[in-house]
């Protein structure tokens, strides 16, 4: 197989050399702006199909029929220019840049850098107009709301922390993921774009589906999102630009957890003497001076419920405590930036240096320093040296060391104050509740523990570009990704645990401290020789690619902890009597990959492109290590022949097209797991396992109309087939190995997309334009060769619930659900019992007849046909479709910018919900105000908890609608600048709003929660939050 | 021309000296060894037969193990919370059968036990074939015996431990196997029973024939043991098989209890200490669930054995009277080993019945960093099991002399006990529940099982795993046991104490 490709590269290559023509007529052609030459311009004899291309020094020659006048040359970016032959042999050209097509030229998945009305595929360009109108605190979140098709959520509100993306469906089984390939100047990025800073980039490309990502093969089965930064090229030659930009802002949460305030317990007789000190329940014994909540040795007896056990009595203090552990944390980014160009030298290098402090107490957050190096050098006419370079430097300081600290400060009944001390007089007593041994004080562990995260990474990339012919030039790079990323969690020698200890010290103990770090470390090193290949034959033009790439990824990690320092104060390893544990990994990918690309485009209106690539890669199994992609598309311009009044472009295109995901490291391999030397047979090992692979079906519709507006409509149908399977095995019967990947399985999946951009007004003082996006994505798993599993992350013990089933939605979730009408009863009545001994209650649940109000008042599961309770589908995680809407008004020297997202559907799991429920803090139990006839008894919300058994009653509704992005700026005039003495050329001031309003019934923090995959919501989430901000910028 | 013909050179050369590259794309797994690693020659045989017991343990006492839902509803801890089964094997009344499905948030606890007893199984006999085919362990074979032995021993705490639990198991071994896993293949517990204490025997044999030393980090313990002290532990593992196995009394009339005495007589005579590491390899984490303030408390059964004045139920009605705190408990232990409790963490809304006055200290120290001894097999157990033995043959005032020296006596500084048969029993029933409480797993239950002591509809032991089932190839629903209506004394309880 790989012979034969060999030989294609090579009839490929000889093919366009082959046909290449002689000349007579002379010229160069240049920039009009600079002065420079322009490179690979085609240049035709008007009305033949005589034509060629300039050479790296602009220059070109042709040979022209007799009797031909005129020269057409067109050129990507550049506005398409006529030239009179005349009677001499010289034809010298100027050509000019259009700016709006330039910003819609397509290089990332096609044959050659290629406008949006020429493209086959789906790749969406976003420019740094729409990028940056507020700028991202980075790269992470740039994307929502403004492209179609791509999914995006933030299942953590930390600082830094990354977002999920999904590029249309999602369309692998739980053991991979759905995240695009990331590329940054055309390295691969295995980074989080969290770290990534806004402010470089020029644009990005977003790469959809299995047909446009084909050319990436192997590890593009999930699309590919490409970032281009700011080059020297983005200023005028012989000039020096520098930006200045600060921004600083404040960040919030947007919405705390309405809890309950209400208690069902007996109070003591007397307890309104105590209102303000503490809450006095009936049959408890309190010693003297006893104030809050927190446990007391000395307290005696329970707190008993009464009768009714309605939640209505109320608490003898009612704090809100996530008023002392939420804050306003500050945030800032401060932006310098230097841009240079001459004639064979552009440089663009910045620096940013950001800091987000977050919303929690006592918690720095996250510190970020990028630096960014992009020079470009001409050294010859021909040749071309580019390098980008970014490094990134992060901080982390995590509140605490984990999740723990949001369910407690959600679990904390209303009297507990956080701010008491600890018997040695730490302040954040430890057991704040005497009521509940497990929940402790959240602001304890954010005082005491240490938990802080350091990362550095470098990308970086350096290439030759040769201009070998007029019609030919060849690249060489090298690509670096280093990443090291390391943490410690650090509990000192006085940290508190609550048990193990004596009555003088309420029963807790020090732990004596423990000490944990990891490290990780990555070093990617990739390869790449490309041949492009641009070539006019009249009416046809041909581009092509030839490209081989190597791809080399080392990675490990090793982590040590150890408990119990021998002096305090000390978090040094030498500090223990003995090491508890360490361990380390390693890993090693290996990847060679070969493509060829050629794109056909005849008379500018019929636009055939087609792919082959073939990967053989260190992850695929012995038997299965090569893997080809292809993929061929089309596209017809109708409106180069039909003449449409009012419409200015319309395209049609198909494209058919592989792209697969590469299996983990270690799933090939017969393993053992080791555990402290010792050995226990875990994974039988698969030489046969391949990469998934998917393959997909689009068509698109794309029309320009009335010179104001842009549609695109695309339907993709994707079968992503050989999915990454984990299948059980007996161990008894396979030497004690219990599972071995295989490849099986089927997911099938159909997006429709649309776009809709608008230039409503566009006057010299007022502008006004808008950009609707709308996606609707389904998603079903059509063939499964296991038994059904339920997969998915929880919390606390928690059944996971989101069900991978033959012929099932992709993303449902299972589990019990409630007898909800009378004709449902009256097929699983119980023996004895009739229709008539239950009732449909006022929330709509059956009930035992006589029982709504008491505490025998419970909804009644469903039960299947054979008696069993009923396990079926509870919820579906995907959304019915999304949408987003920017609008940019510009009035004079002013803008003002927004930017809407809406999720309709998607159901969230709110396992958070059934928590609060089980600690009698769901404010749904709470019956204080409540009309008698309508109360209900904690019993009755405590089934619906079914100790955390999945169940209907917590699946809710995650529509929200999202003020995402809002920016009102000016720009001040030039004139008023005057005062800088012409040093300062402008100044740009903007107030900015991120995730300013979230509209949802959701009745979590916010309707934004998990990720995309598993839209659960569990009790360790640090909520997101909202950010306003003042931002100046400067060009000096 | 010739700048072409140069970009040409590299680029083919590049390609095709890449290309030519195929051993390029392999790469090691440095990570995990194989099947050929670690049965490489004698040493790694030998490496592989030292990690045999920590697995057995892990699929003991793993935070996910059957260890605290046995504990729970054997009526010796009480929990209310859900974690592993706890509450769901402990409901009153006790209705629930063992919920099989393979979508149970809590599927993993009898799973993880079969799992693990099979993972060292297989290894065991791994390591057997592969010595069996001439591979030496030692200089000319010299450490043949002790792998050999060992493997033998953990083929039977594994099989013993999967007859204790399951109602059938399948026997496979370096030279038996079943040619298809459907129930029908598998065996019933009795036999499982038998095959396990066949290996425990043989190893027992070589310990005798043989001397070697056990290193520590085999076992876990805080000293090496010789062959000798090895000998003990196989002996009272096997005594263990035979006792804690009857599910009900009939069964417990029908155990060879001579046999059982042979056994434990040549049993441990002192504590078998696992020493745990700071959470690294060694931990009893279901241990610590069970006495982990806001977890697991002391069941007012076990409180009202060391206290009579306490209830021996906490009614599931909010008037039950608070019980104060014990002032002259028959067992001293109340004091030393356990503490009071004067208000719950546990919710009314779970069940009164979950409520305790007592929890358990003992091991509250060794717990705040999972450092330090945990007894697996006390010195006690194998004592009550010489007790029972000499009960159950006639020789009560033998056994009375074995309980009134043991822990009854020194710890619990409890009056003698008499040599009467109902007394001797209930004596050692006082020490399962109370000396080793938390110690091993399951004892307690397998205690209240075999003394029809379990509450009605409780199962008396387990079914193969969902999961298994279904990989099997059997479908939904999965056979299991437990509820009032299939109580029938042979899977589930039909008796109990209350």
């Amino acid at each position: 197989m790989k012979k034969l490709l060999q030989s294609l590269f090579l009839l490929l290559f000889i093919a366009f050399q082959a046909i290449a023509q002689e000349r007579t007529v002379t010229g160069t052609v240049t920039d009009k702006t600079d002065g420079l030459p322009l490179p690979g311009v085609s240049v035709k004899v008007k009305g033949t199909n005589v034509g060629t291309s300039t050479g790296g020094d602009g220059r070109y020659s042709l040979r022209v029929p007799s009797g031909a006048t005129t020269l057409i040359l067109t050129y990507i970016g550049y506005s398409t220019q006529e030239a009179s032959i005349g009677s001499g042999n010289t034809v010298n050209v100027q050509l000019t840049t259009d700016a709006k097509q330039l910003s819609e030229v397509i290089v990332t998945g096609v044959a050659g850098a290629t406008t949006k009305e020429k493209l086959t595929v789906s790749v969406t360009k976003l420019g740094e107009d729409r990028l940056n109108a507020v700028t991202g605190t980075s790269l992470a979140g740039a994307l929502s709301g403004k492209v179609a098709g791509i999914k995006a959520s933030s299942p953590s509100g930390t600082p830094g922390a990354a977002v999920d993306i999904q590029l249309r469906a999602d369309n692998n089984l739980n053991n991979v993921g759905s995240g695009p390939l990331i590329l940054i100047d055309g390295v691969i990025f295995t980074g989080s774009l969290a770290d990534v800073n806004a402010d470089d980039v020029s644009s990005m490309e977003v790469v959809k589906g299995a047909a446009a990502s084909a050319l990436y093969g192997s590890r593009a089965g999930n699309g590919v999102i490409a970032i281009t930064t700011k080059r020297g090229n983005s200023i005028a030659l012989n000039s020096v630009k520098v930006n200045v930009r600060n921004e600083a802002g404040i960040q919030e949460i947007a919405n705390t957890l309405d809890l309950s305030t209400h208690h069902p317990f007996q109070l003591a007789s007397d307890y309104q003497q105590y209102v303000g000190t503490f809450t006095k329940y009936q049959g408890v014994t309190y010693p003297a001076g006893y104030r809050d909540a927190g446990h007391s040795p000395l307290i005696s007896g329970n707190r008993v419920p009464k009768a009714d056990h309605y939640m209505d009595n109320p608490y003898g203090i009612t704090r809100n405590q996530q008023d002392d552990f939420f804050n306003q944390g500050v945030n800032y980014a401060n932006f310098v930036s230097m841009t240079s160009r001459t004639e064979k030298t552009g440089v663009y290098a910045s620096f940013e240096n950001n800091s987000q402090q977050g919303i929690i107490k006592m918690t720095d957050g996250y510190k970020r320093q990028n630096f960014r190096f992009n020079v470009d050098q001409q050294i010859a006419p021909w040749l071309k040296f580019s390098t980008s370079n970014l490094l990134v430097n992060t901080n982390t300081q995590y509140p605490g060391s984990g999740g723990g600290i949001f369910f407690n400060i959600a679990l904390a009944e209303p009297d507990v104050n956080l701010n008491q001390f600890n018997p040695d007089g730490q302040p954040y007593y430890l057991r704040m509740n005497h009521w509940s041994g497990e929940t402790t004080n959240p602001l304890y562990t954010l005082y005491k523990t240490q938990r802080n995260d350091k990362k550095f990474n470098w990308v970086g990339n350096f290439a030759l570009n040769a201009r070998v012919t007029s019609w030919a030039n060849f690249d060489v790079s090298h690509s670096i990704e280093r990443s090291s990323y390391r943490y410690r969690n650090y509990n000192p020698k006085d940290y508190w645990t609550p048990t193990g200890g004596t009555a003088a010290t309420n029963g807790m103990s020090y732990t004596n401290g423990n000490l944990q770090d990891y490290s990780d470390e990555g070093n990617s090193q990739n390869t790449q020789a490309t041949l492009n290949m641009v070539k006019d034959f009249g009416d046809l033009t041909l581009r092509g690619k030839l490209s081989y790439l190597y791809e080399n990824r080392r990675y490990e990690n090793y982590q040590v902890s150890s408990s119990q320092f021998g002096v305090a104060g000390i978090p040094n390893y030498d500090n223990f009597a003995v090491i508890n544990d360490a361990a380390s990994y390693d890993e090693t990918e290996r990847a060679q990959n070969y493509f060829a690309i050629l794109g056909v485009d005849y008379k500018d209106k019929f636009l055939l492109d087609g792919m082959y690539r073939y990967d053989g890669s260190s992850l695929f199994g012995s038997a299965e290590r090569w893997n080809p992609y292809y993929r061929i598309s089309g596209a017809y311009r109708i409106s180069e022949d039909v003449k449409i009044p009012g419409i200015d472009e319309l395209k049609v295109r198909a494209a058919y097209g592989t792209a697969g995901i590469r299996p983990g490291f270690a799933w090939q391999y017969e393993t053992f797991t080791l555990n402290n030397g010792s050995a226990a047979a875990v994974q039988k090992g698969n030489r046969n396992l391949k990469p998934s692979q998917t393959a997909e079906t689009e068509v698109g519709l794309n029309v320009d109309f009335l010179k104001k507006f842009s549609f695109e409509g695309v339907y993709a149908q994707s079968v992503t087939d050989d999915q990454f399977l984990n299948v059980p095995l007996l161990g008894f019967l396979n030497n004690g190995f219990t599972s071995q990947f295989q490849n099986a399985g089927k997911v099938e999946s159909k997006t429709l997309e649309l776009s809709l951009s608008a230039n409503w007004i566009k006057k010299k003082d007022f502008s006004w334009s808008s950009n609707l996006v709308y996606s609707r994505i389904r998603q079903q798993i059509t063939e499964l060769p296991v038994p059904p599993y339920v997969f998915g992350s929880t919390d606390g013990g928690g059944q996971q619930m989101f069900f991978i089933k033959e012929n099932e939605t992709y993303g449902a979730m299972y589990g019990h659900s409630w007898v909800k009408s009378l004709d449902q009863m009256s097929k699983q009545l119980p023996a004895g019992k009739t229709i008539a001994d239950y009732v449909v209650n006022s929330k709509g649940y059956v009930i035992a007849a006589g029982t709504e109000g008491k505490i025998t008042e419970k909804a009644i599961k469903r039960l299947d046909e054979k008696g069993a309770i009923l396990f079926d589908k509870i919820g579906d995680g995907n959304a019915d479709y999304n949408m987003g809407l920017a609008n940019t008004f510009n009035y004079k020297r002013a803008t003002l910018y927004f930017l809407l997202d809406f999720k309709k559907g998607g159901d969230i799991y709110n396992a958070k919900g059934q928590w609060l429920t089980r600690d009698l803090r769901n404010p749904e139990m709470d019956q204080s105000g409540v009309a008698q006839a309508d109360k209900k008894a904690y019993d009755y919300f405590l089934n619906f908890y079914d100790v955390n058994t999945p169940n209907a009653y917590w699946v809710e509704d995650g529509t929200y609608l999202k003020l995402r992005e809002l920016a009102i700026g000016y720009t001040f005039p030039l004139k008023s600048l005057n005062v800088f003495g012409g040093v300062v050329k402008s100044i740009n001031v903007k107030a900015v709003g991120r995730n300013l309003l979230n509209f949802d019934n959701y009745s979590g923090y916010d309707a934004e929660v998990g990720s995309i995959r598993q839209p659960y919501d569990g009790t360790s989430k640090y909520p997101n939050f909202r950010n306003y901000a003042f931002s100046v910028s400067m060009d000096f | 021309m010739k700048k072409i013909k140069f970009i040409y050179a590299i680029a083919l050369a590049l390609f095709l000296v890449q290309g030519c590259k195929e051993d390029l794309l392999v790469v090691e797994n440095e990570n995990q060894p194989d099947f050929d690693k670690v049965f490489s020659n004698g040493a790694a045989l030998e490496n592989l037969a030292s990690g045999l017991y920590v697995t057995i343990y892990n699929g003991e006492h793993a935070g996910g193990s059957v260890q605290p839902m046995l504990a729970t509803s054997s009526d010796n801890v009480s929990c209310s919370w859900g974690n592993f089964g706890m509450r769901d094997m402990s409901w009153e009344p006790r209705n629930n059968a063992w919920n099989n499905a393979p979508t149970y948030a809590y599927q993993g606890t009898t799973l993880s036990l079969w799992n693990n007893m099979y993972s060292s199984i297989n290894t065991a006999s791994d390591v057997l074939k592969a010595m069996g085919t001439g591979v030496n362990i030692g200089a000319n074979g010299a450490d043949n015996a002790r792998t050999k032995a060992f493997c033998r021993f953990a083929q039977g705490v594994g099989y013993g431990n999967l007859a204790l639990v399951f109602d059938k198991a399948f026997i496979v071994d370096e030279k038996t196997t079943v040619a298809e896993a459907t129930l029908a293949s598998a065996s019933a517990y009795t036999k499982v029973a038998e095959s396990a204490l066949a290996y425990l025997d043989e190893a027992s044999a070589l310990a005798t024939a043989n001397t070697f030393t056990i290193p520590k980090s085999w076992l876990g313990t805080d000293k090496d043991y010789s062959s000798a002290e090895f000998k003990k532990l196989v002996n009272t593992y096997a005594a263990r098989v035979l006792a804690y196995s009857p599910r009900n009394k009939t069964q417990l009339a029908a155990v060879n209890w001579a046999k059982v005495k042979t056994y434990a007589d040549a049993g441990l005579t002192s504590d078998f200490v696992v020493v745990q590491d700071g959470y690294a390899k060694w931990y009893d984490e279901a241990g610590d669930y069970l006495v982990y303030q806001g977890w697991g408390v002391t069941d007012n059964y076990v409180v009202n054995m060391m206290d009579p004045s306490k209830p021996k139920h906490w009614t599931d009605v909010s008037t039950f009277p608070y019980p104060t705190a014990s002032t002259d408990p028959v067992d001293k232990r109340l004091f030393s080993d356990y503490e009071y409790v004067a208000s719950q963490w546990f919710q009314a809304a779970r069940g009164y019945y979950h409520y305790s006055p007592y929890r358990n200290k003992r091991y509250d120290e060794m717990y705040v960093a999972a450092v330090g001894p945990k007894p697996q097999i006390m010195k006690a157990e194998n004592d009550m099991l010489k007790a029972e033995a000499r009960a159950y043959t006639s020789d009560l005032a033998g056994a009375a002399t074995i309980i009134n020296a043991s822990t009854r006596k020194t710890r619990g500084q409890m009056a003698d006990v008499a040599a009467v048969s109902a007394d001797v029993v209930q004596a050692i029933h006082h020490e399962r529940h109370v000396e080793m409480y938390t110690t091993g797993m399951g004892l307690q239950f397998f205690e209240m099982r075999k003394r029809d002591l379990l509450q009605k509809g409780t199962p008396l032991h387990f079914p193969i795993p969902g999961k298994t089932q279904q990989t099997m190839g059997l479908t939904v629903p999965f056979y299991t046991f437990g509820t009032v209506a299939l109580a029938d004394g042979i899977n589930t309880s039909n008796a109990g104490w209350r």
